[in-house]
């Protein structure tokens, strides 16, 4: 399990971190989302030893990451901007995290040599960003880490590897019980992967929940109205539009609250729909100041 | 929890070597040329056939050891670190780096063998090949290999553990080299320019530089006579024939020890890095400094170097031609140094914050720049140490150089120990800084008077050389004291016979000439040579006229005029054979060497003994430069040897339509010895 508590980081007198709390439960896929500048990647780089936090907890099964040799061992990081040695190829690199990570599979690294079908001892800086990608993969699941660290992992992978990714990873969650952390702004991509999502803003986490949680506490309903009427004033509504007679309303409770609420109002029609990851991310960032501006040019 | 934790890792250790091979195989490729180069010389000459010793090839490593290690290991000691912390400058490779199951004491050491290894292989190449070559070629010295290998570690050591330390402080490649060579040299720097700035302060205080922080300044320590030296001892055989054949007996690194001394300080050096490292945060790539209180340290030491050497260049381009004397106009130089600090001050900020965009919000700091180096300015200014009015006690001397000189009268060098001497000196010390006034002026006059002072209670040699510049006709203490100085016995005699007063020497007049004796009859200059017993009696002549007070009296001679009436165009030299004492360092030796003294009117004695040994006579004569000057103008020897650019001022425009006696007559405008007397 992943921990991290009040964690601040501060760069100068700007807090990336200013005292984000989150956990990730032992084997799930966590996604974390939020604006640019929230301060996921500060929060990665604190997690896999980067950066030493000013102030909190950073702790993974327990214990402190920071300068955790045995821990790091147990953990993998992609990170947005993977790096390798200038003139190395793939197989230079697994050499060189053979040598670090005790866990590293070569029979695991040889059978996703046919799932990447890249040319092993090709120079890496002479391959395509998106199959510098598929390498940093290669390399990490071949680790077989027991906590996998993403940061924007899929980022300029194709449709079709993108899937094979998540295939593998979801495998190890599965087979291996691995943890995985996903920072991605591809919501659609995490909400078919993650069970648990935390969004991060300003360097805080606004909320953490299971992703049935989060739709439990957000609710998208279609209601039509007697006499093609407005939405009432006492409703507590986020967000609401309207197509014809249709209203969409979105409103932060359950699907039950919300139909209980409504029937007051005697409504025709009220139908809950499903909320996407992408909604839910954008109204609950609405109420924290970052909404999507109207603005004509 | 803590599962495991190792402080070596085997993979990055070969990782780096292997990153890293073109660098140290090349200058191993480098290195290999030289024991190649020795290989070429011994095949040339056949093994076995040559003429060279063992002792000959530790003398060479030493050299080696004391010139070109420190310098090598200076520049492929900041490769090798780079090579080593380059990882730290980049952020996505410090990520990569920092996230590895490693901790940074692992990576430290690991990165720090793997360093020294780099360090070490090109030496263990070249030094490896030259054993093998000396073993080939029969000279092979274990001592001196021992020594050496030990100095070589010791100095890679030293020099890769400074470049570590710097490679923590900053956060940026270039600033990085920037600051090793500025750690490197700074204390050398930092003196000089301290010096310069009192030299333009101070009234006689010269910038020379002294050395006294070069220990801070290892490499120049190191090339520095202070530092390493190879001290060689030799056996003189003399053969049948007579042939002195000299034997290399042995050869020691003095001072080696100072080595050691270093590489102890690199152990410090290397301990502070971890510290630097341990704290280190990664999101420092980049920076020019990395650590947080040095930010202000490096902002407020670069406004500092700019006001003392942008404020000095300032100065001198607007300010040098108001200036009245030798030294500094306080209030200017103050001006200039402000502003120069403003600047230093600002270019320091923008480095440290990457931005043009410093202004905002600074004036705090440039403020502080600004009095700091006005402060600097007022403190030299108003000199409360004293340096300005420094005078040794004459107890505290073990002996003064002095070197005299002045616009018309020749030049005066001395090495004295004579107490009374000494005192004389002193006075003229203080009896400049209390004329200082009038002798630092725009005056027509110029003279020179350098101070050397050998302390003895610190063994440091301290000097003073004023510039004196005076109006003529000025009554003054110094000039006076000067001018009995210049004829001083003593320091005449250091100055006339510095040969046969060296210690370590033993002089025998062997014989002499006499230069340019005009003869009235050829009316053509002679050399005329001397016996060794003439020149004897010569010699005690000079002598007796240096004690006499004879010679130096035209040292502050009122005129050009004065000058060449009074001295003589011919010379006296004499022929010593000098024997030179038997030293650990030195066999003893026998050789010969020459003094050439120029005698004047004034050297009666000599001018006597002379005439009484028959050098001179009626037809032979020595002539004064004037009467040179005269004789050429008037037969027309223009065309030959020495044109006196005064002679048509004083004598007329020369005819060449009528050369000859009867243009100038000898005696009507030039004075012949004889009548001189």
């Amino acid at each position: 399990m992943i921990e991290i508590k009040d964690a601040v980081k501060r760069f100068g007198s700007f807090a990336a971190l200013d005292g984000v709390t989150l956990t990730v439960p032992q084997g799930s896929v966590y996604g974390l989302v939020g604006p640019n500048g929230a301060g996921k990647s500060t929060l990665i780089r604190c997690l896999t030893g980067i950066y030493r936090a000013d102030a909190g907890t950073i702790s993974i099964d327990g214990g402190n990451v920071w300068e955790n040799e045995g821990l790091k061992a147990r953990t993998a990081a992609i990170p947005d901007d993977w790096y390798y040695f200038p003139q190395a190829t793939i197989r230079d690199m697994c050499r060189f995290m053979r040598g670090f990570y005790p866990g590293f599979s070569m029979e695991r690294y040889e059978k996703l040599k046919e799932v990447f079908e890249i040319d092993e001892k090709r120079a890496l800086r002479r391959l395509s960003k998106g199959m510098q990608k598929q390498a940093a993969f290669w390399l990490m699941l071949s680790c077989m880490p027991d906590y996998l660290i993403l940061d924007e992992p899929v980022d300029g992978l194709d449709p079709v590897m993108r899937r094979q990714v998540w295939s593998l990873v979801l495998g190890d969650v599965a087979q291996r019980g691995t943890t995985v952390l996903v920072s991605s702004h591809n919501l659609r991509e995490l909400e078919d992967v993650c069970d648990h999502v935390g969004i991060l803003d300003h360097g805080r986490v606004l909320l953490e929940r299971s992703l049935a949680q989060l739709q439990d506490n957000m609710v998208k309903l279609q209601v039509v109205f007697r006499d093609g009427g407005e939405v009432p004033a006492d409703l507590p509504v986020l967000h609401a539009s309207r197509v014809g007679r249709v209203h969409t309303l979105i409103m932060r409770m359950s699907a039950g609250e919300a139909q209980n609420l409504l029937s007051v109002h005697s409504p025709l029609l009220v139908d809950a729909v499903p909320l996407t990851l992408e909604e839910i991310f954008i109204y609950e960032l609405g109420g924290a100041d970052y909404a999507v501006k109207d603005i004509v040019l | 929890m803590q599962l495991k934790t190792s402080y070596f890792n085997p993979t990055l250790f070969r990782k780096n070597l292997m990153r890293f091979w073109p660098l140290w195989g090349g200058v191993s490729a480098l290195g290999a040329l030289a024991p190649l180069c020795a290989l070429a010389a011994l095949i040339h000459e056949g093994f076995r056939s040559h003429s060279m010793q063992p002792l000959e090839m530790t003398a060479i490593y030493y050299e080696v050891l004391h010139y070109a290690v420190p310098i090598i290991s200076l520049l492929y000691g900041v490769l090798c670190a780079l090579a080593m912390w380059n990882y730290l400058y980049n952020h996505r490779s410090v990520s990569l780096y920092h996230a590895l199951p490693i901790t940074r004491k692992g990576l430290f050491i690991t990165n720090v063998l793997s360093g020294l290894a780099m360090m070490l292989i090109p030496y263990a190449v070249t030094g490896g090949l030259m054993i093998l070559i000396s073993l080939l070629g029969g000279l092979f010295e274990p001592v001196g290999v021992l020594v050496t290998v030990l100095g070589v570690l010791g100095l890679s050591f030293f020099y890769f553990a400074a470049a570590t330390l710097i490679a923590f402080v900053t956060g940026n490649p270039f600033a990085f080299a920037a600051f090793y060579f500025i750690f490197h040299f700074l204390a050398a720097a930092a003196e000089w320019l301290v010096m310069e700035l009192m030299s333009q302060f101070y009234y006689g205080v010269s910038s020379t530089y002294q050395g006294v922080l070069d220990f801070l300044s290892p490499t120049v320590f190191f090339l520095d006579y202070k530092g390493l030296n190879t001290h060689t001892e030799f056996q003189d055989t003399v053969s049948p024939d007579g042939w002195v054949e000299r034997t290399l007996e042995s050869v020691t690194l003095e001072n080696g020890w100072v080595i050691a001394v270093y590489a102890l300080a690199g152990v410090a050096l290397l301990g502070c890095a971890w510290l630097l490292y341990r704290r280190r945060r990664s999101e420092c790539a980049g920076d020019v400094v990395a650590v947080g209180w040095m930010k202000p340290v490096f902002r407020y030491g670069v406004a500092l170097c700019a006001a003392v050497t942008g404020g000095t260049l300032l100065y001198h381009l607007f300010f040098n031609s108001f200036q009245k004397g030798s030294t500094v106009m306080p209030l200017p130089m103050a001006v200039c140094m402000a502003a120069a600090g403003l600047v230093g001050y600002y270019i320091a900020s923008m480095l440290l914050a990457k931005s043009f965009h410093v202004f905002r919000g600074s004036w705090k700091g440039a403020l502080a720049s600004v009095a700091a180096a006005g402060a600097v300015c007022a403190v030299i200014a108003l000199d409360p140490a004293g340096v300005k009015s420094w005078k040794p006690e004459a107890g505290n001397l073990e002996s003064v150089s002095l070197s005299l000189s002045s616009d018309y009268g020749r030049g005066i060098s001395a090495d004295i120990a004579d107490p009374a001497a000494i005192q004389k000196v002193l006075d003229l010390h203080g009896a400049i800084l209390e004329e200082e006034q009038q002798l630092d002026s725009d005056g027509n006059r110029y003279g020179q008077a350098y101070l050397g002072y050998w302390l003895r209670d610190s063994g440091q040699y301290v000097t003073r050389q004023y510039s004196l510049r005076y109006s003529d006709g000025l009554q003054s203490e110094a000039l006076e004291q000067l001018r009995e100085l210049a004829c001083d016995p003593v320091v005449q005699e250091a100055n006339i016979f510095p040969l046969t007063r060296d210690s370590s020497v033993t002089t025998r007049v062997t014989g002499g000439y006499v230069e340019d004796v005009y003869n009235s009859q050829t009316r053509e200059f002679e050399n005329l040579e001397l016996t060794p017993d003439q020149a004897r009696e010569l010699e005690a002549a000079v002598l007796r006229d240096i004690r006499a007070g004879h010679f130096g009296k035209t040292f502050l001679a009122d005129s050009y005029e004065e000058e060449v009436q009074v001295t003589c165009r011919g010379s006296l030299s004499f022929y010593y054979s000098i024997t030179r004492k038997a030293t650990g360092e030195y066999g003893s030796e026998t050789y010969g060497d020459s003094e050439s003294i120029t005698i004047s009117t004034y050297c009666t004695e000599t001018l006597k003994a002379l005439e009484k040994l028959g050098i001179t006579d009626e037809t032979h004569r020595l002539v004064t430069r004037m009467e040179y000057s005269t004789m050429q103008h008037a037969n027309d020897y223009r065309d030959g040897g020495w044109d006196d650019p005064y002679a048509e001022e004083w004598y007329g425009p020369y005819d060449a339509a009528s050369p000859g006696d009867g243009y100038v007559t000898p005696g009507d405008d030039c004075v012949y010895l004889e009548s001189a007397f």
